[in-house]
């Protein structure tokens, strides 16, 4: 199934990485991403096309919000999976 | 004043008393600052043992234990403890020090990437680079460190940061948002769906693990208990979150449960699991544990629901705050139950099995439950249990009966050899009156056999009771089960006396000719306050039974041999 995450975090790239070693976690590959900075730079806003389980996503979409790197999650199903 | 004084002030204020570690180049000023406090800091003999002690610390003390370490191999010495307290959800802060700040990215000397490399197994880590900010970022990783689902942090500080001048403004600090955060809440309609399913539930079993203890929960789940007539039973983490001696609780589940917990399990038709992540070896194929019953999970991390087995009702939340919930509705809608014949055929089956271990006796060898079980008998009720990972933690946990909350320490979730004799320094500094005993194994002990110079540098005495096979004990029983016996480097072949190398290090030593010489002289060393090793010859051919071969649902145990349950299990249908 295809996944549409996302994400507000802060701005350093250490929140990037744990991002994206969260995604490797859940076992989800990685369609599409597009990172920018919001709040005038404070922090940044990410989303991202992941192919996976959904419940992978739903867990990723939680897990995220343990670690203060992360202040928002969104998570939404793109496309039923296949038959 | 150096930010490295204002970080230690500030340190003090959040309530730090004791700082495990090691210094060096790179964390100099930090240690020179503790001078001018109060904190103690007790200097380890290798940073993984800061890591693992300042678990044992966290889990008495219910707040974090601190280790730190120089940068480069100081820092990554503590790699292992930090993962270890990421996969057990344990309170630490690691505060290492780093190249300074010009240096950085250049290879320096001792120039290491700590904040990279424990990444994907820490709460938070940062480089501060701004000495103004240090104070703050600590705040911010000891809160965090502790606030929901506990777990590890850490601080990389760059040499001329803490050198740096700061403010002489000291007030003690707040985290920031998003450093604190309050638990998450369940909605009142499943508080009632779940009191309507343990209505319902003709079997149903409640499975603490250990987020009961960091909640302190026990009383809540005896009460559920009680008022459902229900038994308990716990994961190898939630292991004293109930006392063990109290007529509902069942002991762990699991791989390597007791025979009647798994039957528990087994037998459900409603299983109310609290504060547990249901790992595989706690609960077996999550497909076996969802099929015939009905699933109640209470987390205060909602990503654990459904990550390994799907819940029929989630509840989020601390698991105090659920528990008096639901069961203040419960005694509203239901009366208490009955003792049910369910519960008595287990306690049956679990007098009988304990009953056939420890009637075996070849008048020759020790053997490691008897060992444990003598102990579990002798020792005071407040005596706080760490062990080392193998076949000896398991006999700990199948037969030390817990009395108390949070008296048992282990490495669960990583399995960290060597874990036991530092987290027992750790829970000592942490309770200095109470007794703490070590249940190690010989392969273990000999990874971390080094703690004892501190046991008796900080006068911090632990008791350690090493299990004494000449092997890898768990892996040879692996080998012996899963490969033919085809044994392959797991047994020692050297000479090495643990009784002379404890007394090396100044700790007092004996090897147990007998069980009443073991009692005695670890009864001696308690009265009069002495760290002792007792070193224990046991068979290397001893294996753990029961046993759930990896893979298979909790009904294919293998028990003991000569032990036959199969009359007793199946007069169980009739309940
Ligand atoms: C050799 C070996 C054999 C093992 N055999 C077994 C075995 O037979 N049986 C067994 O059970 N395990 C066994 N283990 C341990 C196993 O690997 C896991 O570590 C263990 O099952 C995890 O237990 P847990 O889910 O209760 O604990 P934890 O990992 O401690 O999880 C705690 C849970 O509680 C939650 N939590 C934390 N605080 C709160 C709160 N305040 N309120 C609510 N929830 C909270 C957390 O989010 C988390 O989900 C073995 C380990 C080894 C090394
Ligand atoms: C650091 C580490 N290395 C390897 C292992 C794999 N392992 C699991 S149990 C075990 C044997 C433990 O031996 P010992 O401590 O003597 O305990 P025993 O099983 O003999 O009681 C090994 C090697 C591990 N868990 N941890």
């Amino acid at each position: 199934m295809r996944l549409l995450l996302y994400v507000e975090l802060m701005n350093s790239l250490d929140a990037v990485a744990k991002l994206m070693l969260t995604v490797k976690q859940g076992g989800l590959s990685l369609e599409n991403i597009s990172i920018n900075s919001m709040d005038g730079g404070q922090r940044l806003s990410a989303t991202l096309t992941l192919v996976g389980r959904e419940e992978k996503g739903e867990w990723l979409a939680r897990k995220l919000l343990n670690f203060p790197y992360f202040h928002k999650t969104r998570l939404l199903k793109l496309s039923e999976p296949e038959a | 004043m150096r930010s490295a004084d204002h970080l230690v002030k500030q340190m003090r204020a959040s309530g730090v008393e004791v700082i495990f570690g090691i210094p060096g180049g790179a964390n100099m000023p930090f240690y020179d600052a503790i001078i001018n406090s109060d904190i103690t800091s007790i200097l380890v003999r290798h940073e993984q043992e800061a890591a693992h002690a300042a678990e044992g610390y966290a889990k008495i003390k219910g707040r974090p234990g601190i280790c730190s370490g120089t940068s480069g191999p100081g820092a990554t010495n503590l790699i292992t403890g930090l993962v270890d307290a990421a996969m057990d959800s344990v309170p630490v802060v690691a505060i290492t020090g780093q190249v300074v700040r010009a240096f950085m990215g250049t290879d320096a000397f001792q120039e290491a990437d700590i904040v990279g490399m424990v990444l994907p197994h820490i709460k938070y880590a940062v480089t501060v680079k701004d000495s103004r900010r240090l104070s703050q970022e600590f705040v911010n990783a000891y809160s965090i460190a502790v606030c929901n689902r506990p777990g590890p942090t850490l601080l990389d500080i760059p040499r001329d940061v803490q050198q740096e001048e700061v403010e002489d403004d000291f007030k003690p600090l707040s985290p920031e948002p998003y450093f604190y955060s309050t638990p998450p809440e369940p909605p009142l309609d499943a508080i009632m769906e779940s009191v309507k399913l343990m209505v319902e539930a003709e079997k149903p079993v409640i499975l603490c693990g250990g987020g009961v203890i960091y909640s302190g929960a026990s009383a809540e789940v005896l009460e559920l208990a009680e008022h459902l007539a229900c038994p308990i039973v716990t994961t190898t983490m939630g292991k004293s979150s109930v006392p063990e001696n109290h007529p509902l609780v069942f002991g762990v589940v699991g791989m390597h449960g007791r025979v009647e917990a798994d039957l528990a399990v087994t037998e459900s038709d409603l299983i109310i699991c609290v504060g547990s992540r249901l790992s595989d070896r706690a609960v077996g194929p999550a497909k076996e544990f969802e099929r015939n019953r009905k699933i109640i999970h209470i987390d205060i991390d909602p990503s654990e629901f459904g990550k390994n087995a799907k819940p029929t009702i989630a509840l989020p939340g601390d698991a105090r705050r659920v528990l008096r919930e639901l069961v203040e509705y419960l005694k509203h809608v239901a009366a208490k139950r009955p003792e049910s014949p369910f519960v008595q055929r287990l306690r049956e089956i679990g007098a009988a099995y304990e009953e056939y271990m420890l009637s075996m006796d070849d008048g020759k060898t020790l053997h490691s439950w008897k060992v444990v079980d003598l102990l579990s008998r002798g020792l005071p009720p407040e005596t706080i249990v760490t062990t080392g990972v193998g076949q000896h933690q398991m006999w700990a946990q199948l037969f030390w009966k817990s009395r108390m909350a949070g008296t048992w320490i282990t490495s669960g979730g990583l399995g960290t050899m060597g874990f036991g004799l530092p987290a027992a320094l750790g829970a000592k500094a942490a309770a200095p009156d109470r007794p703490v005993v070590d249940l190690d194994g010989d392969g273990s002990f000999i990874m971390t056999c080094q703690t004892l110079a501190c046991v008796v540098d900080y006068n911090l005495p632990v008791i350690t009771v090493i299990f004494d096979n000449r092997a890898l004990g768990m892996v040879r029983q692996w080998q012996d089960m899963f490969y033919n016996k085809r044994y392959k480097d797991v047994d020692y072949t050297d000479r090495t006396d643990l009784v002379k190398l404890s007394e090396s290090f100044g700790v007092e030593a004996i090897r147990a000719e007998s069980y009443d010489e073991l009692l005695k002289a670890v009864k001696r060393a308690l009265r009069n306050n002495q760290a002792l090793t007792v070193d224990v010859p046991v068979d290397r051919g001893e294996l753990v039974f029961p046993m759930v071969p990896p893979g298979r649902w909790l009904t294919d145990v293998k028990l003991p041999p000569g032990f036959e349950i199969g009359a007793r299990v199946l007069s169980m249908e009739r309940f």
